[in-house]
């Protein structure tokens, strides 16, 4: 989906707020962020959902909501939504035990979906192309790569769940493995960009061969 | 004005507070039974003293150090990470990115945070802002000289962004003025920044190393 999420490129934001090599403070400023991650995995752990749905659930987050909130406050809702969409707890519930409003991710808008049937394999140095499909569900690449032209650079040793379909908690989307498709800077952002180039990991489903 | 008012002038919903929900979430499935002992506390010890950017220094070290090995980094990341037992949870599958004098390369996560947890630690909040992942795969240049990182016009920037299940770590250039260094000095050189990419070692910059 192109979710707010969906940041890369886009234009408009001030300094990165921090100096190379500057201090950056405790791993946790505070004493309930761990949970974040920790309930996360637990949701994954205990076969609640998976580590896609929880991506998933956090680009869900209204846009507004999503921008003004912080890093773990954005899993603690994920994960609750999560919670809450497979029944291991009720809204209500959550709600009862916070004392307070508890805002949710908005809902899933699309069934998700499987790998496309006609992918191809390839290797180092094959020219490929990103599809240029819209798809209203989870998706693991950046919008900016879409129908754009890339070099395979790398071709990974490992298959996993296609996100499209894991990220729905669907279990025919197969495993594959992804490719890092390095993209000249000006492929993807015309002369407006200092990137000589931009390498995205990308799903075998998402690429089509160039002839 | 109140401040559910205000929130519901700017379209933004009423909540309780972080801490209250995040607290909350943990004590609603604990209550049903659904929680391991010592589950949470286990997972905030792994990410506060397990996972720090230590490691990637001492892979780099190595790797300055150690030809064979540094081979191993770069044909099979995953492998050479095996060996010092540092693949975990977001660091299952690893490539180690050369830097080279006419390559520096730069890691993000544009669309959520990944990151090499088990070798680079956490990632900062400054990795995870908006700003970063906006910005640095379209002006890594200008970005990482806002930081303080001026990279040369000659050198060309590659930005890899973490968009599936691969995790990196940018394997910096041995900075002249450490020769005859021993492994274990070269690696309180290498800080997390420099695994990110955004920094360059520099015999001049012995750092701490913070869990973070």
């Amino acid at each position: 989906m192109d979710g707010v999420h969906d940041l890369a490129g886009k234009q408009g934001f001030g300094p990165v707020p921090h100096t190379a090599n500057g201090p950056i403070g405790d791993t946790f400023k505070y004493d309930w962020e761990h949970l974040g991650y920790s309930l996360l995995f637990l949701g994954v752990t205990n076969g609640y959902f998976t580590l896609d749905e929880v991506r998933h659930a956090v680009e869900r987050i209204e846009p507004k909501h999503y921008l003004t909130t912080p890093y773990y406050e954005r899993y603690i809702i994920g994960a609750a939504t999560l919670m809450v969409e497979k029944g291991v707890l009720t809204h209500d519930e959550l709600e009862a035990a916070t004392g307070g409003p508890f805002p949710l991710a908005l809902p899933v808008t699309s069934p998700g979906r499987p790998a496309r049937e006609n992918r191809e394999t390839f290797e180092v140095g094959d020219k490929v192309r990103v599809t240029g499909d819209h798809f209203a569900g989870h998706v693991r690449y950046p919008a900016f790569c879409r129908g754009k032209v890339g070099t395979v650079q790398h071709r990974t040793g490992m298959t996993w769940p296609f996100p499209d379909a894991a990220g729905h908690g669907r279990s025919d989307g197969g495993a594959e493995p992804s490719y890092h498709v390095e993209f000249d800077g000006a492929e993807l952002f015309g002369d407006d960009t200092d990137a000589g180039a931009v390498v995205v990991d990308l799903f075998e489903g998402y690429l089509e061969r160039v002839a | 004005m109140t401040l559910a008012a205000h929130q519901n002038r700017t379209g933004l919903p009423e909540q309780a507070p972080a801490d209250d929900r995040a607290w909350a979430l943990k004590n609603a499935l604990e209550a049903k039974g659904l929680i391991p002992a010592g589950f949470n506390e286990g997972w905030k010890k792994t990410f506060e003293e397990d996972y720090t950017p230590r490691r990637g220094a001492e892979l780099v070290a190595r790797a300055w150090t150690d030809p064979e090995f540094r081979e191993l980094l770069l044909s099979d990341g995953t492998a050479a990470v095996a060996r010092y037992g540092y693949l975990g949870a977001q660091g299952e599958y690893i490539r180690a990115l050369a830097d080279t004098p006419t390559v520096k390369n730069v890691i993000v996560c544009s669309l959520c945070s990944c990151t090499a947890w088990p070798i680079l630690g956490l990632p900062p909040t400054w990795y995870k802002g908006f700003e970063y992942r906006a910005r640095v795969v379209r002006e890594p240049r200008r970005v990482l000289a806002e930081l303080g990182t001026t990279i040369p016009d000659d050198v060309e920037i590659k930005v890899y962004d973490t968009t599936a299940e691969t995790r990196y770590m940018v394997l910096p250039m041995r900075p002249a003025g450490t020769e005859g260094w021993d492994a274990e000095r070269l690696a309180n050189i290498v800080t997390k920044d420099c695994l990110i990419g955004v920094a360059l070692p520099s015999a001049d910059v012995v750092v701490e190393h913070p869990n973070t």
